[in-house]
């Protein structure tokens, strides 16, 4: 029986099952002739270390009397799914505890761990070369939250990691990615920051060294009226060594750059 | 052809509308009811496509404001045409339009009020469709506004027709306006509980429940003392569609940390007093206080 990393694309033959349990995630996807069928499931007890493994459909399945399985009837027209990492589907509230404050004209690093979910994907029935998300399985249940004043702001998702100065104090964990997001105050006066949102739909995801890792996020404040400017790069940090692209981000452009709502300081 | 043997003299529009029908016209007449038909589809079909642009560029509620006002525009504009074609006088319609719209608005003035009213709720927009609306205790989520009366579904699938003219003048509650609302639940526990302790509990109840919104913060507000227990306040913060999930939860999730916790949830005690004197003594029917019960054991 094979074994393969979290994130390995593998095509499974007919009547071949894949077992995918990362932490305490389990996914079930299997195939046969005209259809694929998956399930999921957290496991009572969280891994340690990924493990993907393919096998015949007789192999045994945990004893789970909740168990159910949905099909998707492709026929002999989708030849593969993968299961592929997947960014939340709201924005992210992050905390800085403790709260930080950027002094005017100073640059300050926060480092965000954003949890990654695994999705089931297809090839993209218009072009075969994209991926197309049939499923996500989100990977911990997310706490909701809303960012900003009740008539403007955004539904979002509340992280209970919080915003760190160095990389090396978040958890190495393979279901939540780094993200490095840098604020630059250009105003006259002190930023408190107290929450960072992060917009999840703008984030791409690589891997580089066992660890995912996100683009990165730059955000200047002017202060006043004139809100702040967002702007997500290509790739991970320069010091990042040769990181492999997992997935794009939903959207690349911002429609509208200036989001006030991005920083929420006080 | 004259029509003097009417002995009066008729208005210019209704002489041209008479002379149209005495002639012998039967292809101008097929013309005329071909240009409305085909003049209608065309209007149908170009509505559907502004409804669609609109839709993409904009929501649902002004996709149907902006096609219905094109719709009664090109509409009118069609129907001159046409009134035109077969050689009726449009100024002297016009003329006569205006007595006659004095008649017509003095006959029908609940139905003009009823479409003065739509414009009105069309402008302002105080609801769009799929909203979930509150209007004089019928609560119901709307199906369309139209230009004289508003159609709402209400949660057991009752269809409601509400008259606009009743929408412009009551007090509209738009229960899904915002994307987050507060769940209000009001709270009593017995007196011998300690008020802080159930502050705690309620707000880690909050604090464990996803759907419930860490921010904003739920509330916790210690109402007063009611005749049987001291009566709390607990507002959640929610996102709209999750109502039932969270209202089902929270509820669960408070009896079940109060069971846990030892907190009492009382029930209205009374004490039935006879006249000016001392309340009746209950006792307890068992054997050491002598009252013993008839047994209704079958032997």
């Amino acid at each position: 029986m094979p074994s393969y990393r979290p994130w390995d694309q593998i095509v499974l033959g007919h009547h071949e099952r894949l077992r995918w349990a990362v932490r305490d995630v389990r996914i079930y996807l299997q195939r046969d002739s005209q259809a694929w069928w998956y399930c999921s499931f957290r496991g009572e007890q969280a891994l340690l270390m990924p493990d993907v493994q393919t096998g015949s459909k007789d192999d045994g399945l945990p004893e789970k009397s909740d168990l159910s399985w949905r099909r998707w009837a492709f026929g002999e027209e989708r030849p593969y799914a993968v299961i592929r990492p997947a960014v939340p589907d709201r924005p992210l509230v992050v905390r800085t505890d403790p709260p930080a404050v950027v002094p005017p004209e100073c640059r300050a690093t926060f480092y965000l761990a954003i949890p990654v979910w695994a999705a089931i994907a297809i090839p993209s029935p218009e072009r075969a070369d994209t991926l197309r998300d049939l499923q996500v399985v989100p990977s911990d249940e997310l706490s909701s939250t809303w960012f900003g004043d009740l008539g403007s702001g955004i539904l979002s998702y509340s992280l209970t990691s919080t915003a760190q100065p160095e990389v090396s104090m978040l958890p190495r964990d393979p279901l939540s990615a780094v993200c490095c997001c840098t604020l630059f105050n250009k105003s006259t006066e002190d930023l408190p920051v107290e929450k960072i949102c992060l917009q999840a739909s703008h984030l791409a995801l690589f891997e580089s060294g066992g660890r995912l890792w996100t683009n990165e996020a730059f955000v200047s404040i002017k202060g006043g009226d004139e809100g702040s400017r967002v702007r997500f790069g290509k790739l991970p940090p320069r010091t990042i060594r040769e990181p492999v692209h997992l997935r794009e981000a939903e959207k690349v452009d911002d429609d509208n750059p200036l989001k006030r709502s991005f920083l929420f300081g006080r | 052809m004259t029509f003097d043997f009417l002995h009066f003299p008729l208005p210019g529009f209704i002489e041209d509308a008479l002379r149209f029908l005495a002639a012998d016209r039967t292809q101008q007449i097929v013309s005329v009811v071909l240009t409305l038909l085909v003049g209608f589809i065309l209007l149908r079909i170009l509505m559907r496509v502004v409804r669609g642009i609109i839709r993409k560029h904009s929501d649902e509620h002004t996709s149907i404001v902006i096609s219905r006002i094109l719709f009664y525009i090109l509409g009118a504009i069609l129907l001159l045409v046409v009134l035109q074609s077969i050689g009726l006088e449009l100024t002297a319609l016009l003329g006569a339009a205006g007595v006659l719209s004095l008649a017509f608005g003095l006959a029908a003035q609940t139905g003009l009020s009823n479409l003065i009213s739509g414009f009105f709720l069309l402008w302002e927009r105080p609801f769009r469709v799929g909203d979930l609306i509150e209007v004089d205790g019928v609560v119901g989520s709307v199906l369309s506004v139209d230009l004289t009366s508003t159609k709402l579904r209400k949660l057991d699938n009752i269809y409601v027709r509400i008259p606009n003219e009743n929408l412009v003048k009551a007090t509209v509650m738009n229960i899904t306006r915002h994307p987050i609302r507060r769940m209000d639940f009001t709270i009593g526990v017995a007196y011998k509980e300690d008020p802080a302790r159930v502050i705690d509990v309620l707000k880690k109840v909050a604090a464990a429940n996803p759907l419930v919104l860490d921010s904003p913060e739920a509330l916790v507000l210690f109402q007063g003392f009611g005749d049987s227990a001291q009566e709390f306040l607990f507002g959640v913060w929610f996102e709209k569609t999750t109502f039932v999930a969270v209202r089902n939860k929270v509820l669960c999730d408070v009896k079940a940390s109060f069971d846990k916790e030892g907190i009492e949830i009382p029930f209205p005690y009374r004490s039935l007093v006879a006249g000016s004197g001392d309340p009746i003594r209950v006792e307890l029917a068992t054997k050491a206080t002598g009252l013993v019960l008839p047994s209704t054991d079958k032997q």
